[in-house]
C-alpha cells in the first residue's frame, strides 16, 4: 500500500517544475490588477459638470458703464428697482418655488429659509432688475429633518436654461443660465458671488459634493450664474 | 550679440515698468471729493483754484463726488450773487487732497457762528455683511450734543467740528440730537434708513441761536462685505453613494489569491519532498 502511494506521487512529479513560481507570479499580478481596479473604481463626486468655469469672477469685474466723473452738483442716479422677488421658476427642472427675503445669521453666514421648499433672496444685495451686481438666491439641497430640498436638482441645470424671478411689484425678470460651477467650501469666491458691482446677474447657490457625516455639511457649494435675457 | 541682449533686456525692463505702473497709477492719483453746504440761508458759488466749480450751491445739499487729482487746492466761497468771485469771500480755505482718499469738504458754522470749511476723510473700509455704517458730524453753531438712535444715546458729548461712527445692523432708525447729558431735543427726530454696505453720514448744521439747526445726509455705497458662507444642506441625502467595489475586482482578487495559495502549497510540498 505504502509503496503504491509513493509511486503515485512520483508519477505526478514530472509536472513542470516551475509551476509554483508561475502560479505565484500570476497570482500576484491578478492581485495587483484587482488593487488598481479597486483604487481607481468609479466614485461619483456629486458635483455638477462645470459650465464656463470663471463666470462669477468675469461678471463681477465687468463694468456696466464707463467710470465718468459725475455731473456737479450730483444728479441723483436713476432709482434702482428694490422690489423683492416672491417666486422663482426653472421650468427645465420643474422648480416653481416661493422666495423670501433673508440676511445673515449670528455667525455672519448667509441665512437659509427653514423650509427646504422655500428659497431665500439675499436682501442686502441688489434686487432683481438692478443695473449692476449679483442678485443672490439660495436654497436647500436637503435637510436632516425635512429630507430632499428644492435645489437638490440644481446641479443638473444646463447652459441656456431659462429662469424667471417674479417680484412683489408684479414684474417678471427673465434670465438664462451662463455658468455652472462647484467650489470647495474653503474656496468659494464669496465677494464675487455677492458683489453689488459688475454685470447684472442672478446667482443661485446651494450645497453639493460629498457629505461630511461628522460636521453634517456638504464639502462644496454649487453655483449657477444666469444673465438677464 | 551682447549689445543686442543688453538692448533687449533694457526694453523688457521698460515694458515691465509700463505694465506695472500703467493703469493702476491713474486710479490711485485721484481722490474722491464731495462738498456739503452747511450754512443755512446762503446760496454760494464755490471756486476751486479760481474756477467756479459749484455755482449757486444751495444750503443743506451735497455735491459730488468729484474725482480730483491729488494735491493742494485753494477754495474760496462767495455769495451766489457774486458770480465773478470778485467781492469778499465768505470762506477762504486750502485743502490738501491725498491720492486714493474719499474726502468731504464741509462749509459750515463754527461753534461761535463764524463760517469755516472743514475737510473730513471718509472711512470707506469694508462693512460686515448685513451691517451699515453710521457717521455723525457736528458742524453746527451749537454746544456739545448727544445723538440718540431709537431713543438710546448712540454718541455722547459730540462737539464741533468732530465726528463719531459705528457699524450697526442695517435697517431704519429714528435719530434725534439732544443737548449733551439732557433730553432737550434740538434736532429731529428723523428717520434714517441705514442700508447694508452703505455709509450714511449725518451732518448737524445751522445755528442753535438762530434756531435753524437741521440735518444733511450724505451716503457712500458699495462697501458691503459678503456673508461668510452658504450652508444649505444638513441631510446628506443628495450626496452620491459609493456604488462599492465592482464584481470583477473581487473575482480577480479571488483567483489571484487561490493561485498564490496553490503556489505556496506546491512550493511547500516540493520543499518537504526535497528534505526527504
Amino acid at each position: 500500500m505504502r509503496h503504491r502511494a509513493e509511486k503515485a506521487r512520483e508519477q505526478r512529479l514530472p509536472f513542470p517544475q516551475r509551476w509554483p513560481l508561475l502560479a505565484g507570479v500570476v497570482g500576484v499580478a491578478l492581485l495587483v490588477i484587482a488593487l488598481v481596479g479597486w483604487s481607481t473604481r468609479d466614485r461619483p463626486t456629486g458635483l455638477p459638470k462645470t459650465i464656463a468655469a470663471n463666470t462669477a469672477a468675469a461678471l463681477a469685474s465687468q463694468t456696466s458703464s464707463p467710470a465718468t466723473t459725475p455731473p456737479v452738483p450730483a444728479a441723483s442716479p436713476p432709482a434702482e428697482p428694490n422690489s423683492p422677488p416672491t417666486t422663482l421658476q426653472i421650468s427645465s427642472l420643474k422648480i416653481n418655488a416661493p422666495v423670501v427675503s433673508v440676511g445673515v445669521d449670528a455667525a455672519g453666514d448667509m441665512q437659509i429659509p427653514d423650509d427646504v421648499h422655500t428659497l431665500g433672496w439675499y436682501q442686502f444685495g441688489p434686487a432683481p432688475g438692478s443695473s449692476t451686481g449679483s442678485v443672490v438666491v439660495v436654497g436647500h439641497v436637503d435637510s436632516a429633518e425635512q429630507g430632499i430640498g428644492i435645489f437638490s436638482t440644481l446641479k443638473s441645470i444646463t447652459a441656456g436654461a431659462p429662469i424667471v424671478l417674479s417680484t412683489a411689484d408684479g414684474q417678471q425678470r427673465q434670465y438664462k443660465v451662463v455658468g455652472v460651477q462647484a467650489y470647495p467650501k474653503s474656496a468659494v469666491p464669496l465677494s464675487d458671488l455677492f458683489s453689488t458691482t459688475g454685470a447684472p446677474r442672478l446667482t443661485l447657490i446651494t450645497c453639493g459634493g460629498l457629505f461630511d457625516k461628522v460636521t453634517h455639511s456638504y464639502e462644496s457649494n454649487v453655483v449657477v450664474t444666469a444673465s438677464p435675457s | 550679440m551682447r549689445r543686442i541682449l543688453t538692448l533687449l533686456a533694457a526694453a523688457f525692463v521698460a515694458l515691465a515698468g509700463l505694465i506695472v505702473s500703467g493703469p493702476a497709477a491713474h486710479a490711485a492719483d485721484t481722490a474722491s471729493v464731495s462738498v456739503v453746504h452747511g450754512i443755512p440761508g446762503t446760496p454760494v458759488n464755490v471756486f476751486v483754484n479760481g474756477k467756479d466749480t459749484l455755482p449757486n450751491f444751495q444750503p443743506g445739499t451735497v455735491a459730488g463726488p468729484l474725482q480730483l487729482p491729488a494735491g493742494d487746492y485753494k477754495i474760496t466761497v462767495f455769495p451766489a450773487a457774486d458770480t465773478a468771485g470778485s467781492g469778499t469771500p465768505v470762506i477762504t480755505a486750502s485743502a490738501t487732497v491725498t491720492a486714493g482718499q474719499n474726502v468731504t469738504l464741509v462749509a459750515h458754522l463754527k461753534a461761535d457762528g463764524t463760517p469755516t470749511l472743514t475737510p473730513f476723510v471718509n472711512d470707506t473700509s469694508m462693512i460686515a455683511a448685513g451691517k451699515a455704517r453710521l457717521v455723525v458730524r457736528h458742524t453746527a453753531a451749537a454746544p456739545a450734543v448727544d445723538v440718540r438712535a431709537n431713543g438710546a444715546v448712540a454718541f455722547s458729548g459730540l462737539t464741533n467740528p468732530n465726528q463719531a461712527s459705528a457699524d450697526l445692523a442695517a435697517g431704519s432708525i429714528s435719530a434725534d440730537v439732544v443737548l449733551a447729558g439732557t433730553s432737550t431735543v434740538v434736532i429731529g427726530p428723523a428717520t434714517v434708513d441705514l442700508k447694508a454696505g452703505t455709509e450714511t453720514i449725518v451732518y448737524a448744521i445751522g445755528s442753535a441761536e438762530k434756531k435753524d439747526l437741521a440735518l444733511v445726509v450724505q451716503t457712500i455705497t458699495g462697501m458691503g462685505g459678503a456673508p461668510g458662507g452658504v450652508n444649505a444642506g444638513t441631510g446628506g441625502f443628495a450626496a452620491p453613494t459609493d456604488p462599492g467595489t465592482p464584481a470583477w475586482v473581487w473575482a480577480l482578487a479571488g483567483v489571484g489569491g487561490l493561485l498564490l495559495l496553490s503556489a505556496g502549497t506546491a512550493g511547500g510540498l516540493r520543499m518537504t519532498r526535497a528534505r526527504r
